[in-house]
């Protein structure tokens, strides 16, 4: 790593950290904005700096996530649930540094992970076809809507309502423009982010305006000591940043959104294992710890991808396509061979950067928490404005605002009736992937919905989504019953 | 005579669960009737291939089963559980009456500032957005509103025209 590099990798992380704290503005928004300056470096320099901006990014919309519950990408939503319930105890602190040392021990793995695994998985990546993808994805979606509690049926009515959502625009099969209602800026459909922006941030201001609560005051008297996890913490968090890194990386080698479905995966593990689930969405540090580790080790997934077969899986591995490419470079099968120079460098880079981003901000934890002192009738007109140009910024349209604007009320509703936010936002970015790939394959099929049945891998996890939420609700009863009767018969019951 | 904590705790006489699975079903209803103008099939030089119209119109007859079977499952609970009335959950959220009018107008205010911010330009809707909002939310000192918005305005003004090249709107009015 020459001094060109590391200096690209300090530069990436502190840039992608202060734009990652904007919502709307996230990590491909802002690695597109680099990408020209990029030309000016060496093809590692420019790679590494990208990187860089990625995972600062990462963590910086994991900051807003934890202090005020206003996630800055989508990768840091399941961030919100227990985060925002940490600062609302004092445990900030505690939050951001699960967050940073997460990322760096994610970070760690990858690159571990990427030099073991990337020739042989670019050997069984080519047999993912369609009608696999389109299992992989609903099977995802329906077992991931309990993600964040509540009831299944609701949780499953607002993926749906996600889905619906992104049917709105250009039919990417036919090309047909569909549910513009005469608007001509929905012809490129809607975005996730105003969605995500409205959904928790406005949702947010609006619930806060109406309640005029303000931040815990106590924050004022914390002591240093206390801005960081305590014993109990660091135990319980450690081995969530490890299962949350496997679990990253294995589904960051899944086609799509990766990055997204992995910190829902790993919330849902760690609830599944954890002794008090019923901690989850109250402050269990766990629900901060494996997102975060996941969501930085799915890169590492999707960079195998790349790299080996030349195939970008996500925005984030299309923009470091285009970089690759700006400066001559194809990855694919021979790429490793060839370049190993810009290979080494690159995956050098994701350990330097995670490493750059805990030294840069555990010092800075203490400032961060010291956001929460500020007024809220300060702070939440800064908010306000921040989400209305952040959003704006997307796309110059000032529709996307109108659509921030709606859907923070319509989050807001949702607070009041109890439903959750995270499946219609995993519903609305999953749902092309899904339309995509259901289209694709029934051009395969000819139209029979049967042939997914006589493809393995499809099949399965065509019969995993049925029979889950199924397998799921019988457990639920079984255990009410067993509950009644104990009830009925006064007799203790043990979990 | 009942006291306003009993009147809270009886049982509601319509579920929330009922009142928003009547709008999802509407919702579901609307969503089904758009899609009829989108084909379920189309064919492409004899080749039958699935249409616009496939996806939507299986996820508004989901959407509305799934609505159906929430109202459902929400009026026979609420024959046998209490549900907490709406003023209740209100309540239990931190949700005070007297707010209810500064959050309506923090919402209109924004809606303005969409309306005129391509005419005036970025610059003094924002400044005039946060010196509403933050009168709004309590602030009553002019010089304290002043401030706060001019400061907040020039420095995002900054950050995103200047250092970003975020292209803000201008506004027609300075043409």
């Amino acid at each position: 790593m020459s001094v060109e590099n590391l200096l690209a990798v300090f530069i990436g992380a502190v840039l992608g950290t202060v734009v990652g704290v904007l919502p709307g503005l996230g990590p491909v928004s802002t690695m597109a904005i680099l990408l020209p300056i990029t030309l000016s470096m060496g093809p590692a320099a420019g790679l590494v700096l990208l990187t860089g901006v990625f995972y600062g990014a990462q963590y910086g919309g994991s900051t807003t996530s934890i202090l005020l519950r206003i996630p800055g990408e989508a990768t840091s939503v399941i961030t919100c649930l227990d985060g925002y319930e940490m600062t609302k105890q004092n445990r900030a602190g505690a939050a951001l540094t699960a967050a940073a040392i997460g990322s760096f021990i994610a970070g760690t793995i990858g690159f571990v992970a990427v030099t073991l695994f990337a020739l042989p998985v670019s050997r069984i990546a080519p047999k993912l076809g369609p009608p696999e993808l389109f299992a992989i994805s609903a099977c995802g979606l329906i077992v991931l809507s309990n993600t964040s509690g509540g009831a299944f049926l609701k949780n499953l009515l607002m993926i749906l309502i996600g889905i619906m959502l992104s049917t709105v625009g250009t039919d990417v099969i036919t090309g047909t423009i569909r549910f513009d209602y005469g608007f001509y800026e929905l012809s490129r459909g809607i975005e996730y982010v105003p969605v995500l922006i409205g959904l928790f941030g406005m949702a947010e201001i609006i619930q806060w305006t109406l309640s005029k609560k303000e931040q815990p005051s106590q924050v004022a008297k914390v002591r240093i000591c206390d801005l960081y996890p305590t014993r109990e913490d660091s135990r319980r968090m450690l081995p969530a940043m490890f299962r949350g890194s496997i679990v990253g990386f294995l589904v960051g080698l899944l086609p799509g959104p990766g990055a997204i479905l992995s910190t829902y995966a790993s919330y849902a593990l760690e609830k599944k294992l954890s002794r008090n689930p019923e901690e989850f969405g109250r402050g269990a540090i766990e629900g901060v710890a494996g997102p975060e580790s996941a969501n930085n080790s799915a890169l590492a997934g999707g960079l195998i991808m790349l790299l080996s077969l030349g195939l970008p899986f996500s925005g984030v591995t299309a923009l470091l396509l285009g970089a690759l490419t700006m400066h001559g470079i194809a990855p694919g099968p021979t790429f490793i061979a060839e370049r190993p120079e810009i290979f080494w460098v690159f995956i050098a880079s994701l350990y330097l950067g995670n490493f750059v981003m805990l030294i840069l901000n555990l010092p800075l934890v203490p400032l961060f928490v010291m956001i929460l002192r500020i007024p809220m009738n300060v702070l939440m007109p800064l908010i306000t404005l921040i989400c209305i140009i952040g959003t704006y910024s997307l796309s110059n349209q000032l529709i996307d605002v109108w659509i921030m604007l709606a859907m923070g009320v319509f989050g807001f509703l949702m607070r009041l009736f109890d439903f959750q936010a995270p499946p219609l936002v995993l519903g609305m970015v999953f749902g092309p992937l899904l339309e995509v790939s259901l289209g694709q394959s029934l051009i395969m099929f000819h139209n029979n919905i049967w042939g997914f049945w006589g493809r393995p891998i499809s099949g399965v996890f065509l019969g995993l989504a049925v029979l889950a939420p199924v397998i799921s609700e019988l457990v639920r009863f079984y255990w009410w019953r067993a509950r009644q009767s104990a009830i009925s018969n006064d007799q203790p019951l043990s979990n | 005579m009942i006291s306003p904590s009993e009147k809270n705790e009886r049982s509601s006489l319509v579920p929330r669960d009922a009142i928003s699975a009547v709008f999802f079903t509407l919702l579901g209803l609307f969503y089904y009737t758009s899609s009829w103008q989108y084909d379920l099939n189309i064919n492409v030089g004899g080749i039958e291939k699935p249409g616009p119209g496939l996806l939507p119109r299986g996820l508004a007859i989901a959407i509305v089963l799934c609505s159906l079977v929430i109202l459902i499952a929400s009026l026979l609970r609420s024959r046998n559980t209490k549900e907490k009335r709406f003023k209740a959950v209100c309540e239990d959220m931190g949700l005070q009456k007297q707010n209810l009018i500064p959050s309506i107008l923090v919402i209109l205010g924004i809606v303005v500032y969409l309306l005129l911010i391509n005419f005036t330009g970025y610059l003094l809707t924002s400044i005039a957005l946060i010196m509403f909002m933050s009168w709004v939310m309590g602030e009553r000192k002019w010089w304290a509103n002043g401030l706060l918005g001019l400061g907040s305005g020039l420095f995002t003004y900054w950050l995103f025209w200047m250092v970003m090249r975020v292209p803000l709107p201008m506004g027609t009015l300075w043409e």
